[in-house]
């Protein structure tokens, strides 16, 4: 598979290195000389510098051969002119656009088809990142809450903290624990190792417990196998970007917010947008500040700037100073591993929730709604058992008869729009969608294999 | 520095060339030689010495750095070069010193085609046969070969590649992927191996020796399975097979990639440095046809052609005794080894690029002096030469003249008059061959120490000066 992609910024580069370990070949255009070089120093990609939307570059990018082109550079506008450049002179099947402003949004259906501006999908990292902290605000305790078959199920990570419920419990004991509510715990990480949790399976303190359930019942999974049962109520957000703005104007109508952001003029703009805010304009690392607006009684404290050091240090101040919980959007590989020792609730990495949605489209045999985990160790997705005109193995079989590699497994399944069990004697229906959990990326391509029974033979032994 | 790593993959590497004793001994098996314990010997203690090395980090995990690539490539060919002669030096048959044995492996491996030995007709064929594929491994660089078969280096991968691969910008790769990059770059070179093997067959040789002759001709290496080498067919034909596959390979193979993938040729009308190279052999080829003509010579052209083309691919086939013609013509064929092959081919020297590159700042230079508010970038095929470029050419140049004195006198130190001393250092450095004085016929004769700095010349040769020159740098050392 051949991808070129256009714009080597934080999307662009986060996508490019991603890919380029799942034998893909990507080509990366930007238009400055600096970001080309560093590119070539650290991802196996070909990399060219020149105008991502101007034809003679795109041609000598090779995306006459290309089967998906991703625009990602920060101009909405050079990003839509180049999918129309290669949807016409090159007939790429595939594009794939990143359109921020909420006014192309509003009428994507009509714009974005083949007749006007020929984008096929749109990515808005900002806008999924905030539905990705919404998702964590609006269930408290979850570390994250990634949902599958639109919406019907979900899976859910949280840390165990001492005095849960759960903590010296083998999952045996979890159903009399439930009183009747199905979750199944899915995979437990420990120490920085996967565990794929058996019925003896003990879990200890400070593991991350990752449970998939209906996503009605979250909540209530949260509040009996965690004591989380009480909603956030206080929220301030640092930061008044793309980001803090759109999570204010999410959140302004259930819960009280606050927003502060450095400059008055800013400050001003943020109001004007947003109608039951509260928005100060102060700096969030001021003790004094921060003592003033109630820190200590904040339920949630989301720190958003685009700069990592002032998110970090802006966090543990809040936390010091009494926060319940506090959030820290943290965009570099290099500080995960400082920040992931507890001293943050929450950390957020905004590549991990962009990635998903290319994985997605690059990915074979029906496979939707990919989500990137622990650092893009592991992987789930769901994929939907399709006949495709002819006879597909996999229907009328039980679950334990799939062949999946050691280290997969069916973590859920979606019937008719609803979440049942995934018990292993459970017979496989066409239509069913079935939630898979890869624990190394190495066996993506030997699972995708499974679910795509039309490849031939031929191919199956080059590949 | 990554010991672990450098440990795992100078292993894995090994490994891999201990395959390459394989088959001489089918070789030996096939003329019925008995001659396969030298091979059986250096297959073990290669592969027991990768193995146990690949053993000790099998689970180291890093990536490779670029100086890492440095280290690994230059370890590499030391310990290759080395280990190479193992078969050369236990084999009865030439009966080697171990000196003699390591310098006829590294100038195979090299392709510069020095020998040492004499009565080549009468040594068993898989030996002559371990030596033209010695070459051959050599020519595109088994450690290219490396990134192409071995998924596992990864991004390390381009570190190596970068180390080994000749020419002046290395960071332009022909396919998105590395290990596809260096896939295509075997492809097209094992494409003209057997085109060339096929010719030579045709052309009237066995097929031993096409096979053989196609190896050193395509790596342009130079060794030769005859004494006389290609004196010893007298054949115009296959002489001209040879001119017109020594001219092939002494083209950039990115160009040969571009070609192939295309199915169009014009994209060598286009460029500029094949365009420079012919007619540098072309310029050269009327001096030295006109100066036989005067001297009343037979079979001019193809003669004047063949020493032409192959003292500037850097081959060092030869066809007639050179030294028998007036002095300056073996002179002016030795020079034209420094400038005579493109980069990114397998030929060695400065290249005809970086020369390219000199030259159009030169022009630069004298027309600054005319119009001194004029600004004139240096363009090859129409883009412009950027300034670390230049400044990286400029530094090789004067790094590989420098090192051309300091190893002449060191030759001469040796006790080699100054004409021998002066062609052994430009045939090694620029992985030539045959020289001037008491080496026009083979390095026999000279002493030991000269044979040992001779080495160190062909490495330095092969490896464009710097990844070998940053080794001794105190820098590249500190933490």
């Amino acid at each position: 598979m051949r991808i070129v992609i256009l714009g080597a910024g934080r999307v662009g580069f986060t996508v490019a290195s991603n890919l380029s370990n799942e034998n893909i070949d990507i080509t990366l255009i930007d238009k400055s000389q600096s970001v080309i070089d560093a590119v070539c120093e650290r991802l196996d990609v070909s990399a060219i510098c020149g105008n991502v939307s101007h034809p003679d570059v795109l041609e000598s990018a090779g995306i006459k051969q290309a089967d998906i082109v991703i625009a990602a550079t920060d101009s909405d506008e050079t990003n839509m002119m180049a999918c129309q450049v290669a949807h016409h002179l090159f007939q790429v099947p595939k594009k794939i656009a990143r359109v921020r402003a909420k006014t192309f949004l509003d009428v994507q259906e009509q714009l974005f088809n083949a007749d006007a501006i020929p984008i096929d999908i749109i990515i808005n990292p900002e806008n999924e990142i905030v539905q990705f902290i919404k998702n964590l605000i609006l269930h408290p305790g979850s570390q994250q809450v990634l949902s599958f078959a639109n919406g019907a199920i979900s899976l859910v990570e949280t840390k165990c903290n001492r005095g849960d419920l759960l903590i010296g419990k083998s999952l045996n004991d979890l159903t009399s624990l439930l009183h009747g509510v199905y979750a199944r715990i899915a995979l437990v990480y420990r120490k920085g190792k996967i565990i794929i949790p058996d019925y003896q399976s003990i879990i200890e303190e400070s593991d991350r417990v990752f449970f998939i359930a209906p996503s009605e019942n979250i909540q209530q999974v949260l509040s009996l196998l965690f004591n989380q049962d009480k909603a956030y109520k206080r929220l301030i957000i640092a930061g008044g970007g793309r980001i803090g703005l759109g999570l204010a104007k999410e959140l302004e109508n259930t819960l009280q917010v606050k927003i502060i952001t450095k400059s008055s003029q800013k400050a001003y703009e943020l109001s004007e947008q947003l109608d039951h805010s509260i928005v100060l304009s102060g700096d969030a690392t001021d003790e004094a500040f921060l003592l003033d607006e109630n820190i200590d009684r904040t339920d949630v404290f989301c720190t958003l700037t685009s700069d990592d050091e002032t998110n970090i240090l802006c966090s543990m101040l809040a936390k010091s100073l009494g926060a319940k919980v506090v959030m820290s959007l943290v965009d570099r590989n290099a500080y995960m591993s400082m920040v992931d020792n507890g001293s943050i609730d929450n950390v957020i990495y905004p590549q991990h929730t962009t990635i998903g949605k290319i994985l997605s489209q690059v990915r074979q045999g029906d496979i939707s709604s990919v989500h990137s985990l622990l650092r893009g160790k592991a992987e789930a997705f769901e994929t939907t058992i399709k006949s495709n005109g002819k006879k597909n193995t996999l229907i009328g079989k039980a679950i334990r008869d799939i062949k999946l590699p050691h280290g997969s497994l069916v973590i859920g399944m979606v019937r008719n729009n609803a979440s049942i069990p995934a018990k292993q004697d459970v017979i496989i229906n066409e239509g069913d969608q079935l939630i898979i959990f890869i624990a190394d990326k190495s066996l993506v391509p030997q699972v995708e294999a499974i679910f795509q029974p039309s490849k031939s033979l031929l191919s199956r032994l080059i590949n | 520095m990554h010991y672990n790593v450098i440990r795992r993959i100078s292993g894995l590497l090994l490994g891999l060339f201990s395959i390459t004793m394989l088959p001489p001994i089918a070789v030996s098996f096939i003329y019925n030689e008995q001659n396969h314990q030298p091979f059986i010997i250096g297959f073990l203690t290669i592969f027991i010495v990768g193995f146990l090395l690949w053993l000790s980090a099998k689970n180291a995990k890093e990536e490779l750095r670029t100086r890492d690539g440095f280290i690994i490539a230059a370890i590499f060919w030391v310990s290759l070069g080395l280990s190479g002669a193992i078969p050369l030096y236990v084999s009865n048959m030439p009966s080697l010193s171990l000196t003699d044995a390591i310098f006829e492996s590294i100038s195979g491996l090299t392709t510069t085609g020095a020998t040492v030995i004499t009565g080549l007709d009468s040594l068993p064929k898989s030996i002559l046969f371990y030596r033209q594929q010695l070459q051959w491994l050599g020519g595109m660089g088994i450690v290219v070969l490396a990134v192409a078969i071995l998924p596992m280096l990864g991004i390390g991968g381009m570190q190596l590649y970068k180390a080994e691969t000749p020419g002046p910008v290395k960071d332009a790769k022909l396919t998105p992927r590395i290990t596809e990059t260096a896939k295509a770059l075997w492809q097209i070179y094992l494409g003209l191996t057997v085109a060339c093997t096929l010719a030579y067959w045709s052309g009237g040789m066995n097929f031993f020796d096409a096979l053989t002759h196609s190896f050193s001709t395509v790596s342009i290496g130079g060794f030769s399975t005859h004494d006389a080498s290609f004196a010893f067919f007298d054949s115009s034909a296959l002489n001209y097979i040879c001119i017109i596959f020594m001219l092939i390979a002494g083209i950039n193979f990115a160009l040969h990639f571009k070609a192939a993938r295309s199915l169009n040729f014009k994209v060598y009308g286009q460029n500029d440095e094949l365009r420079a190279y012919l007619f540098i052999l072309a310029i050269h080829t009327l001096i030295v046809c006109t100066a036989l003509f005067l001297l009343d010579h037979s079979n001019i052209v193809e003669q004047t052609l063949f020493q032409v083309v192959s003292f500037a691919t850097t081959a060092g086939f030869t066809s007639t005794d050179h030294t028998s013609l007036p002095l300056f013509i073996p002179a002016l064929l030795i020079f034209m080894s420094f400038y005579g092959g493109c980069g990114g081919s397998t030929a060695g020297g400065i290249k005809v690029i970086r020369i390219l590159v000199m030259l159009k700042q030169l022009g630069k230079e004298i027309t600054h002096l005319i119009h001194p508010h004029a600004d004139m970038p240096i363009k090859l095929d129409h883009h412009v030469v950027s300034r670390p470029v230049i400044n990286a050419v400029w530094s090789f140049f004067s790094a590989y003249i420098l090192s051309f004195g300091v190893l002449m006198i060191l030759m001469m130190m040796t006790g080699l008059d100054q004409v021998t001393a002066f062609s052994a250092i430009a045939s090694t450095l620029n992985n030539l061959g045959p020289g001037l004085g008491d080496i026009s016929s083979n390095y026999a004769s000279i002493p030991d120490p000269s044979k040992w700095i001779a080495c160190f010349s062909m490495l330095l040769g092969r490896l464009e000066i710097f990844t070998l020159l940053v080794l001794f740098s105190p820098v590249f050392w500190r933490d």
